[in-house]
């Protein structure tokens, strides 16, 4: 009978021990109260965070004021502006609408230099230049609809507001580096919207 | 001019390098990794109450942090160096040595302990616990986070900040350690 080499002997005896370890693993045991215990606390304490995103502080209320009555104003004079432009197009090499072929059910939103577009078309989102052709894709994680793409007032990111089975997620995605991060999810019922806050901050609205 | 036609879909010049996201929720993920950490904590820590309240302190911090999580990163990297330091902070405040020699796992008033496996198991821990308490930190660092946090090499170098050859060279020697001390037991 052939004799086993060191090494064979040395690979017998590791292999033994891999098998050993997982069976220590195997009779660790898991807290299976704690388990269901501890995620009805996490679901309690993310229910509580977005209560929380969603009520007005009292002391910021005159601020906010103050701070919509800037924004509705700059937001009027850059639709007015946005208007002229596209009334007055021989001059403008920016225009990229009316696009052939745009279903009912797809979004786009324009980059705030006008060079680039966003295009979410049976789920896939794609970046395209103003003259129509894709650039690139931009991966969304999850299967829900995106029923809002925005550009933040730089152009470097988007915000992206996502529905599915009666959640609401909330993506943010950093044009430069591709990075895509969750920024909210929580129930359908409380988000009606996205839209940048002049700090460059998404703002969920409800 | 006219209007721009419609881009076809084609006429794509990039494809990102990377494809794989996390796309799972929260309570989702909480769902896959609650095993893993709280078996991993309990073979670090004395006994089995720190080792949940651990657990839970890991997932408080987790669900705080979540919005910061990139989620082109892997997941089991982020949460385990979470319990990392969760780990070492509690070591400091306790000032505690890991795995020391005092209870560990007691069945007392554990409504997850299986009756007919108790006593094999206990012993079975038992050695464990002695066996790991007598390898470097580094080693037990390594080995508890790959077999039984279930990382793959490259995740626990991520999670202790070390490159995957040095935890290659110090798992490998942890179990030769390890393998030494069974063969020891074994002749005992």
């Amino acid at each position: 009978m052939k004799q086993q080499s060191p090494e064979e002997r040395q690979d017998l005896t590791v292999s033994k021990l891999l098998i050993h370890l997982r069976e220590m693993r195997d009779v660790v045991p898991v807290n299976q109260k704690l388990k269901q215990d501890l995620k009805k606390k996490l679901m309690g304490q993310m229910m509580q965070v977005d209560q929380e995103k969603y009520i007005v502080q009292p002391n910021t209320v005159k601020k906010n004021k103050k701070l919509w009555f800037g924004m509705v104003t700059i937001s009027l004079a850059l639709l007015l502006l946005f208007f002229l432009v596209l009334r007055g197009d021989s001059s403008s090499n920016r225009k990229i609408l009316p696009l052939k072929g745009m279903q009912p059910n797809e979004i786009a939103a324009l980059s705030p230099d006008g060079k680039e577009f966003v295009l979410i078309r049976q789920h896939e989102v794609s970046l395209y230049n103003s003259q129509g052709r894709k650039l690139r894709s931009i991966l969304i994680p999850g299967k829900g609809i995106i029923t809002q793409i925005l550009y933040s007032p730089t152009g470097n990111e988007l915000g992206v507001l996502q529905q599915e089975e009666g959640m609401t997620t909330i993506w943010y995605t950093s044009l430069t580096t591709g990075g895509v991060q969750l920024f909210w999810e929580g129930s359908s019922s409380k988000v009606r919207g996205l839209r940048w806050s002049e700090h460059g901050k998404l703002v969920p609205l409800e | 001019m006219g209007m721009a036609s419609w881009p076809s879909e084609d006429d794509t010049v990039f494809e990102p390098k990377e494809k794989s996201v996390e796309t799972r929720s929260f309570t989702e993920l909480y769902d896959e990794y609650f095993d893993r950490i709280n078996r991993y904590l309990r073979c670090r820590v004395s006994n089995m109450w720190d080792a949940d309240d651990l657990t839970t302190v890991v997932f408080l911090k987790a669900l705080e942090k979540f919005a910061q999580y990139n989620r082109r990163n892997s997941f089991a990297a982020w949460i385990f160096r979470i319990a990392q330091n969760t780990f070492i902070d509690f070591l400091r405040k306790k000032k505690e040595i890991p795995l020391d020699t005092g209870e560990w796992l007691t069945e007392d008033d554990d409504e997850t302990w299986q009756p007919e496996k108790t006593l094999l198991n206990m012993e079975q821990i038992k050695l464990l616990h002695h066996q790991l308490g007598q390898l470097s930190q580094a080693q037990r660092d390594v080995l508890t986070l790959r077999y039984f946090g279930e990382l793959k090499i490259n995740q626990v170098a991520e999670v202790l900040g070390k490159t995957e050859s040095s935890i290659k060279m110090i798992s490998r020697r942890g179990l030769h350690k390890l393998q030494q001390l069974f063969e020891k037991e074994g002749k005992e």
